[in-house]
């Protein structure tokens, strides 16, 4: 007998589309529709359109409407609206698939977990946990080949460019806006901080390492510690949000770990950037890198931009909805559900709030 | 010939001896000496290279001020800091942003004093003291959170005791114009053999880092003009540690 196929309604597609995409690639899962309010701008109803007609299916600017004729939503809109729409969904009794980061507002992350909870539907929040190096550093803890973990720091740099570097502007020249800067970034596809509220890159990115900590060491973070610097880009600089930052983390299991993360620019790195797990344990050390396994391939007249080393055997967007399948099929939990990602944002508060005290600052439990 | 006399104990004395023997026009000698290298830091009336200065008393240094010393702050010259430092120095790397160091070692020794050297890199990249020290210690573990005056951050861990046999050094700096990567995981070879694939770590040179050192220690003689290192720099990274201490 075939297995069931989820319909997927898209709420919007703001962002690169990799999402829904992903969504629509799995064999248990099939996109309806795209909707979104009414009242958004002309440009996101024009990105709408776009990738309703790249599928051949409707597109509605009728979310309530929508949302009567699916079993989940896949939600991509501006971060500041990710829990805005889940939790209509949620409320609709329909299952979520929402894009990082949760929100950058901690409240608001408390309401979608609260949704979720009410209207017992599932949640899994985009991550990039399914990453071969992450099965294989996950299966290797699991195994006990480096005992009981101790400590777990993880890199996180994308070596992407964000516009004119710091220093850039003239005298007289207006500040970078935000907004703007991101609708440019759509065409490379890193316009992850798209939205009218500016975003450093421990808000949009940072839920990727630290749930890779969540995942291996299962505790959750209790005080942190963080310095955060506007040190590449002019957009930064002019919105006063962060592209380079260290955060020391202290775990409720005494397990302590770290993150360093930037937007490091294109230049200083041969690929998308340095991203490595080191983790040490009572038996044992590993180190992983993210990007592993891949293939090196150098030619001449090879376009600058392009990676010479080209990930492989990346199941990541299949073993995620796979994942959520599997959560819907059997009533389990997702990799990373609403409460994950909701904890994890507030750990991003904490690190924000610590770099602009100096101080250690306890999460928000 | 200029000639040196060592005064370290073993098994660092090897590494010296090898080093001056690579060395062209210097020799080693038991008297007569134009420099000394010692493990004890007396009143110099010698220009001298002082070993392990991370064992030193701050207070005793301190009134060596002046003296003709140059502290060994051996990981300045090891082969796989002198790119980092070249091309951080020559502006390729623009403005220093980012350090991040794991430094983890088989021999059981004390975090604190191996964090030394690790430290004096990270002061070195940014050009300064910092400005906030936060760290998180347990035993044979440290973890190092670094401030600098410009917004310059460093990430420095170390471990002591692990188990196995091979120790394992990682180091990237991260520049607004570039970044720079030392580290262990990309030089590893691999070994498969009867058991299961095993991972051979490539260790720096340790005689060629005392060799680099030591040819700095003798052209700062020769040139009569400072070493690049003084003792400033040692007090600066034992006044971090002493913070260390107290976080």
């Amino acid at each position: 007998m075939p297995e069931h196929v989820y319909r997927a309604l898209v709420l919007s597609v703001v962002k690169h589309d990799y999402l829904p995409n992903a969504v629509a690639s799995h064999p248990r899962f099939q996109l309806v529709a795209v909707a979104d309010d009414p009242d958004c701008p002309d440009w996101i109803h024009e990105r709408n359109q776009l990738f309703a007609d790249q599928h051949g299916i409707p597109y509605h600017r009728d979310v309530e409407a929508a949302l009567t004729d699916c079993d989940l939503v896949v939600v991509s809109p501006e971060a500041e609206r990710h829990c805005d729409l889940a939790r209509r969904a949620a409320r609709a009794g329909k299952h979520i698939v929402v894009d990082k980061p949760l929100s950058p507002r901690l409240a608001e992350c408390d309401a979608l977990v609260a949704a979720v909870a009410e209207n017992q539907v599932k949640c899994l929040v985009w991550n990039r946990n399914f990453l071969p190096s992450l099965v294989k550093a996950r299966a290797t803890l699991e195994s006990g080949a480096i005992g009981t973990l101790q400590a777990i720091h993880c890199d996180f740099y994308f070596s992407k460019d964000a516009g004119p570097p710091k220093g850039s502007r003239g005298p007289g020249d207006p500040p970078i806006n935000w907004l703007e800067r991101q609708r440019e970034a759509h065409a490379d596809g890193s316009d992850g901080g798209v939205g009218t509220e500016p975003l450093g890159e421990l808000q949009i990115e940072g839920i990727y390492p630290l749930a890779y900590i969540h995942m291996l060491i299962n505790s959750p973070v209790e005080r942190v510690f963080a310095r955060t610097a506007a040190h590449f880009h002019q957009a930064n600089v002019d919105n006063d949000v962060d592209d380079l930052a260290t955060v020391t983390l202290e775990m409720a299991n005494g397990c302590v770990g770290s993150l360093s993360l930037g937007r490091i620019g294109a230049a200083a790195h041969p690929d998308i950037g340095e991203i490595k797990l080191h983790l040490l344990g009572s038996e044992g050390s590993l180190v992983i890198s993210e990007a592993r396994p891949e293939v090196a391939v150098y030619a001449r007249n090879q376009p600058p931009a392009e990676f010479r080393h080209r990930r492989i055997a990346d199941e990541n967007n299949y073993l995620l909805m796979q994942n959520f399948a599997e959560a819907l099929d059997h009533d389990k939990d997702t990799i990373l559900n609403a409460r994950d990602a909701r904890d994890i944002a507030a750990t991003v508060q904490a690190a924000l709030e610590s770099a602009k005290s100096g101080t250690v600052i306890e999460t928000a439990r | 010939m200029f000639k040196i006399q060592v005064h370290v104990a073993s098994p660092r004395r090897a590494l010296y001896l090898d080093a001056i023997a690579r060395m062209p026009e210097v020799e080693l000698v038991e008297e007569g000496a134009d420099a000394l290298v010692t493990d004890t830091a007396g009143d110099p009336s010698l220009p001298t290279l002082l070993d392990a200065p991370e064992e030193g008393d701050p207070t005793r240094l301190s009134t060596l001020e002046g003296a003709p010393l140059m502290p060994a702050h051996e990981w300045r010259f090891a082969p796989n800091v002198i790119p980092v430092q070249e091309s951080r120095s020559q502006g390729q790397l623009g403005e220093p942003g980012l350090l991040r160091i794991h430094y983890w070692l088989a021999q059981k020794k004390c975090p604190r004093t191996v964090s030394f050297h690790q430290i004096d890199l990270a002061h070195w990249f940014f050009s300064s003291p910092p400005d906030s020290v936060y760290c998180h210690a347990c035993q044979d573990y440290l973890l190092i959170h670094l401030g600098y005056p410009d917004g310059g951050m460093a990430l420095v861990d170390v471990a002591t005791d692990r188990p196995g046999t091979t120790d394992y050094h990682s180091m990237h700096l991260i520049g607004s114009d570039g970044a720079a990567y030392a580290d262990d995981h990309e030089n590893t070879h691999l070994l498969l053999g009867k058991a299961e694939a095993t991972a051979l770590i490539q260790p720096v040179n340790a005689i060629l880092t005392i060799q680099n050192m030591l040819e700095e220690f003798v052209a700062g003689i020769r040139e009569s003009r400072p070493w690049s290192v003084n003792l400033q720099d040692t007090l600066h990274v034992l006044a971090t540690l002493k913070e260390v201490s107290h976080a």
